[in-house]
């Protein structure tokens, strides 16, 4: 079968389609009759697709709280280890006293 | 009603929910897409149901289409048919035997209709048979009314290997044919 033999084999057995004009109306018609169903949205004017941009832009609650739930859970922790222990003031005086006392000396 | 609103003004108001736009999108291009439809499905229920969905997904998708887009609002619809097509072809559905069963045998010229369904048939058997871009390529060539250049431009490829793709989908064609016993034109029709 040659190449020209193929393409008269398939022009002879899908001849030309002729459309109709009431197949034209029916798709036509039944798009329409789709869109109307409640599942098919209409496309969103130009204020709607602003506001969808900013929504965009702006993170979610939801997102935020993914965000900061995890350093905030480990101050806490942080926190109230740190609050548990107990304070020892002893190192402390001493340390100032070191510091204050050449100071007093040198008679500032 | 002749109007003089290139495809991106029409879609550009259809994204803002104009009707009347759309309809006059839809009378531009529905015939173009069912004759694809209608050649590729094999019957016009199917083709109808394909273009119809075409032409939903033009409707949501509106607001998205961008006018500077290299892409022709016409080459991304003859896409998203063929794509339909190619969809709904992996799905057995072809009924062009039965209705050849079907079909009365004393109406005049029933043999040679019976005969021309029953090629469709087995070309339709043989393209399955086919990688699927190359059978991509065959129906826009054999089934659609685009030129060349647009038919490469719906696959997205150059013109030099839209025709690389035909001459091999040509190749296995004839060779799926051979093989289910079609060694030439007399065979057939």
């Amino acid at each position: 079968m040659t190449a020209d033999g193929l393409d008269t084999l398939i022009k002879n057995a899908f001849p030309a389609t002729d459309i109709q004009p009431d197949q034209v109306q029916r798709v036509m018609a039944g798009v329409f009759a789709r869109l109307d169903q409640p599942q098919v949205q209409a496309p969103p004017g130009r204020w709607h697709q602003l506001g969808q941009l900013l929504s965009e832009l702006t993170p979610s609650p939801l997102a935020l709280i993914r965000q900061t739930a995890l350093p905030m859970a480990l101050g806490l922790a942080l926190g109230l280890y740190l609050g548990q222990m107990p304070e020892d003031t002893a190192p402390q005086d001493e340390l100032m006293a070191s510091l204050y006392a050449p100071l007093m000396t040198a008679g500032y | 009603m002749n109007d003089s609103r290139d495809d991106d003004e029409l879609l550009e108001l259809t994204a803002a929910g104009d009707r009347d736009a759309f309809q006059l999108l839809m009378e531009r291009h529905v015939k173009s897409m069912l004759v694809l439809a209608q050649r590729v499905s094999g019957n016009s229920d199917d083709a109808e149901e394909l273009v119809q969905d075409a032409f939903l997904k033009v409707w949501t998708q509106a607001p998205k289409w961008r006018r500077d887009g290299a892409a022709q609002f016409s080459t991304w619809l003859y896409r998203v048919v063929l794509n339909g097509c190619l969809d709904r072809r992996r799905r057995p559905v072809w009924t062009g035997l039965d209705e050849a069963a079907e079909l009365a045998d004393s109406a005049p010229g029933a043999a040679q209709h019976l005969a021309q369904l029953q090629s469709r048939a087995i070309i339709q058997e043989a393209m399955s048979a086919i990688p699927e871009r190359q059978r991509a390529a065959l129906y826009l060539h054999y089934f659609s009314e685009i030129s060349a250049p647009q038919a490469a431009q719906v696959l997205d490829i150059t013109v030099p290997a839209m025709e690389a793709l035909l001459i091999r989908g040509k190749r296995a064609l004839k060779k799926e044919l051979i093989r289910r016993g079609v060694s030439d034109l007399g065979d057939m029709i």
